[in-house]
């Protein structure tokens, strides 16, 4: 935690001497500009903190990069379960998460929860083909979601934004070992009286470093000779073993 | 200890993976079995997604015979003619089989074919081999000398060829068609396919045991060596991080298996390796069968 409060003591005071008198300013930074996923990555934990002018209640929605997603429904076949239905939601956020100071009831309009999507209800999930079934769409748009909190890649945590003081708040975001990677979408929003005074948008980027990040490009990009270099490292491995044994 | 596979995309414990390899190393070096059949729906169950352990499995599995046959080599026990026989078929086979394994993913179906594979394959070899252990126990006392093999339609097929170090003259289709049901095996199940070739050779070609270890390992080398290859080229599947730490511990627990195994008794051992081989089988069909918990998935390859 020691290591968070450096950058939060260095954005107060530099809050306190350039904010201006007057006029409602948001100004947010995170701990980190990028999660790096390395040999060793177990998960990422950020904290997003911020200066809210004259507070209200803080959203913070965080979203991954939009990609396709292929749910499958089960149906038992004889004896066995076998995969059955399946539907396409075309431009899925690949992570959702969304943090507030209070329950998004007491503070949010449906109106604007569904412009901003905010909230698993007024996610735009597009489906694939012509599917006239509201009622099965509406079953897999949920098990959609269910299937991804399973994951740990969709959540809602209202209450976890707190403020210090009036001005001054902060939340955590969490990031697993699973995170899909690309650039993550964060929207931090202040609300007064049910409306949005003020908007601000950053972008992190999720992405491997280091060894792993060569040896994923390298199985992309030059597949074939990564095939052929796999197939070579793993004979080599065999023979040393065996030269080794046969000494000992 | 964790560590991320790059591949795989999920972040696993070392030490986990290690002492896996070993575990699994050491059976097939107690047993002679390849263990491929075990570690692949092991893979499975820690998480690993199916198609990466399919394939990675393929890889390490490549390192395993090249080790097993090079002592089988140098005994002269390895039937090169034979094993190109077979390996001709093999290529065929595996080829066929990575790209219904692809086809299979698209359709959703894959999980369900690899499962039921693993069911059909283990449930049959499981309790030929167990029915065999049996008989062998209770006849150790009375040997009747069993005939080699015995003349049928299949020494009719054209195409024969001699194989000398087998003792054999039979159609090459026989070798090739053997080869190519289990190259369509390895690249759809993850595993080498001794433990379908083996008996194969033996009951089938009429192979004599002392040369159809070493010819069956040398086949798997190339056939899984060409499922790798198209898998890396067609999938992405292969995790080298993942495919070394296997070996790792697969090399050292091989070896102590080895060496515990010749102590041991030849139909006890084979009795506990169809017990094993039907418990796996016996995992899998429950894991069919039982009602999951969320008849909805997020399907694979849907990126």
């Amino acid at each position: 935690m020691m290591r968070f409060l450096k950058p939060v003591l260095t954005l107060l005071i530099f809050l306190i001497t350039t904010l201006p008198a007057s006029g409602r300013e948001l100004a947010i930074d995170l701990t980190e500009d990028t999660v790096s996923i390395t040999a060793n990555f177990v998960g990422s934990d950020l904290i997003l903190y911020g200066a809210a002018e004259g507070g209200g209640d803080v959203l913070v929605v965080v979203r991954g990069p939009n990609r396709n997603e292929t749910l499958r429904r089960k149906k038992k076949s004889t004896i066995i379960w076998v995969n059955d239905t399946e539907m396409t939601f075309l431009d899925a956020p690949s992570y959702y998460f969304l943090a507030s100071t209070r329950p998004l009831n007491e503070f949010l309009s449906d109106r604007i929860a569904r412009k901003e999507q905010i909230g698993y209800p007024a996610i735009a999930f597009k489906v694939k083909g012509d599917i006239d079934d509201a009622a099965m769409i509406e079953d897999f748009r949920k098990a959609l979601i269910r299937n991804k909190q399973k994951q740990g890649l969709y959540g809602e945590s209202p209450g976890l934004v707190s403020f210090k003081g009036t001005h001054l708040f902060r939340t955590r975001l969490h990031f697993p070992a699973n995170v899909p990677v690309g650039d993550y979408n964060i929207d931090i929003y202040v609300f007064k009286d049910g409306k949005i005074v003020n908007k601000e948008t950053t972008i992190l980027p999720v992405q491997k470093k280091g060894v792993e990040a060569q040896v994923y490009n390298f199985a992309h990009r030059h597949a074939l000779s990564y095939g052929i270099l796999a197939i070579l490292v793993a004979a080599l491995a065999g023979w040393l073993a065996s030269v080794m044994f046969r000494k000992a | 200890m964790q560590i991320y596979l790059p591949i795989a995309e999920i972040s696993v414990n070392i030490f986990l993976i290690l002492g896996m390899g070993g575990a699994v190393g050491f059976l097939s070096g107690v047993f002679g079995v390849g263990g491929g059949f075990l570690m692949t729906p092991l893979l499975i169950f820690i998480g690993i997604p199916p198609a990466v352990a399919v394939a990675t499995e393929a890889n390490q599995i490549v390192a395993s015979s090249v080790s097993g046959v090079l002592a089988h080599w140098k005994r002269g026990n390895v039937d090169f003619k034979m094993g190109f026989a077979l390996l001709f078929g093999g290529v065929i086979g595996s080829s066929l089989g990575v790209v219904l394994f692809a086809f299979l993913r698209d359709l959703g179906h894959l999980d369900l074919v690899i499962k039921l594979s693993y069911v059909v394959f283990l449930g049959i070899i499981g309790i030929l081999m167990l029915i065999e252990s049996i008989n062998a126990i209770r006849q150790k006392k009375n040997k009747v000398a069993l005939k080699l093999h015995t003349h049928n339609w299949m020494h009719g097929l054209p195409f024969k060829m001699r194989f000398r170090r087998s003792r054999l003259y039979i159609s090459a289709l026989l070798p090739i068609s053997i080869g190519l049901l289990v190259g369509l095996l390895a690249a759809i199940m993850g595993v080498g396919g001794g433990f379908v070739m083996v008996p194969a050779m033996i009951y089938l070609l009429g192979m004599p045991t002392a040369v159809v270890v070493g010819t069956s390992l040398f086949q798997i080398i190339f056939v899984t060596a060409n499922v790798t290859v198209l898998q890396a080229v067609n999938t992405q599947t292969v995790d080298v991080v993942l495919a070394l730490l296997l070996l790792a511990g697969g090399v050292i627990g091989a070896q102590i298996g080895a060496r515990i195994g010749v102590r041991l008794q030849g139909e006890q051992l084979r009795g506990l390796l169809a017990l094993m081989v039907l418990g796996v089988c016996l995992k899998i069909s429950y894991d069919l069968m039982v009602t999951p918990v969320d008849l909805y998935s997020i399907g694979l390859g849907g990126h």
